[in-house]
């Protein structure tokens, strides 16, 4: 349970995450993100769809990375707030994730089981709090996995 | 001093009297008979009074026990409510009205905060909708070399997942709204239970 002025930063926190990550989506594409711009100027359909997925997972873990980020510059706040303040974002970030079950040219992944890890980690946070620290560190383990993983199959596709 | 005993004696039980005459047709009163008793009893006390002016301790006795009279019987056409219990009714309903009318002062800048989320919110999806979305369509379709196909599937994309997002911050901000409702609720509670 927050307490009360932990959950009026958790949301300050959270929102201006949210704002932050909305603006970047819009600059990277007007200015052309050099992911989102290989996959508009790809000529196969499944390159493209491809680099639009890399992006878009990209995107989706920067604002686990962001939320980290303002924690960290809030050294203030105590070990167990902190957990608090992590599982409260994780409780949002998997109904980012949940939503893209059922999103676009997410909802076929190239990269089988991509965001499965992630969900299972986030629930397995939430649901065992003693184990936060550990699944939050598995979590930017994921990530970077991710990253490596796109890079592999756009390369291995654009040799093909 | 006797004498003034008496006075007061009447004019109590000329009020009471008056009092009773503006109840007698609500139907909170159902002493029509313990009125006409009363006045009777006025009545001859009065006269009582007259004819025996000289002696004050009879009258004062008389008026003394039509009073007593009065009060025991005539009250007791209503609903017993005790008067302490009345009381602390008042002084809770004020209470908590004060008790109210300071937390809202507390919580001023939260309303206002909450009231600054949302118009920020909003202002933002206006501005995506009608400013940002046609210059980011507006420049990918300028883009000759780009597939249609793909101009398509990315500006609904981009479309889809800010609107999740805006979804996702008016969640949070409908959160803020419930703990601070929750918050204030708790306080509120607290501060009539000290009462």
């Amino acid at each position: 349970m927050l307490i009360n002025y932990d959950y009026r930063f958790c949301v300050r926190a959270s929102l201006q995450v949210m704002k932050d990550r909305r603006s970047q989506l819009c600059k990277d594409t007007l200015q052309y993100h050099h992911i989102v711009y290989n996959g508009l100027h790809d000529s196969k359909p499944e390159v493209q769809k491809l680099y639009f997925q890399y992006y878009l997972v990209q995107w989706f873990d920067s604002h686990w990375d962001y939320m980290q980020e303002i924690l960290n510059q809030h050294k203030e706040y105590t070990r167990d707030q902190r957990k608090q303040m992590i599982l409260f974002f994780a409780e949002y970030f998997s109904e980012i994730l949940n939503n893209y079950d059922n999103s676009g040219v997410m909802a076929k992944l190239m990269i089988p089981n991509l965001l499965q890890v992630q969900k299972e980690t986030l629930k397995e946070m939430l649901a065992l709090n003693e184990k936060w620290m550990e699944n939050s560190s598995k979590l930017k383990v994921e990530i970077k996995k991710h990253d490596e993983e796109f890079k592999r199959l756009i390369d291995e596709l654009d040799s093909d | 001093m006797k004498h003034d005993c008496l006075s007061r004696d009447l004019i109590i039980l000329l009020k009471r009297l008056s009092v009773l005459a503006s109840l007698i047709d609500t139907p909170y009163f159902n002493g029509k008979e313990k009125l006409a008793e009363l006045s009777e009893l006025s009545r001859l006390s009065e006269l009582k009074g007259l004819e025996e002016l000289r002696c004050l301790e009879g009258l004062a006795k008389c008026t003394k026990e039509g009073e007593k009279r009065m009060g025991s019987d005539l009250f007791g056409g209503f609903t017993p409510v005790g008067k302490e219990y009345q009381d602390k009714k008042g002084e809770k309903l004020i209470a908590y009205e004060e008790h109210y009318m300071r937390l809202l002062r507390n919580y001023q800048p939260e309303i206002k905060e909450i009231q600054e989320m949302m118009v920020a919110l909003r202002q933002e999806r206006i501005s995506f909708y009608q400013v940002t979305l046609p210059q980011i369509e507006q420049a990918i379709r300028n883009d000759n070399v780009l597939s249609l196909e793909a101009k398509e599937t990315w500006i609904r994309e981009l479309r889809s997942n800010m609107e999740q997002s805006f979804a996702i911050s008016e969640s949070l901000i409908s959160h803020y709204v419930t703990k601070n409702l929750e918050e204030f609720e708790r306080k509120l509670k607290e501060e009539m239970n000290k009462v």
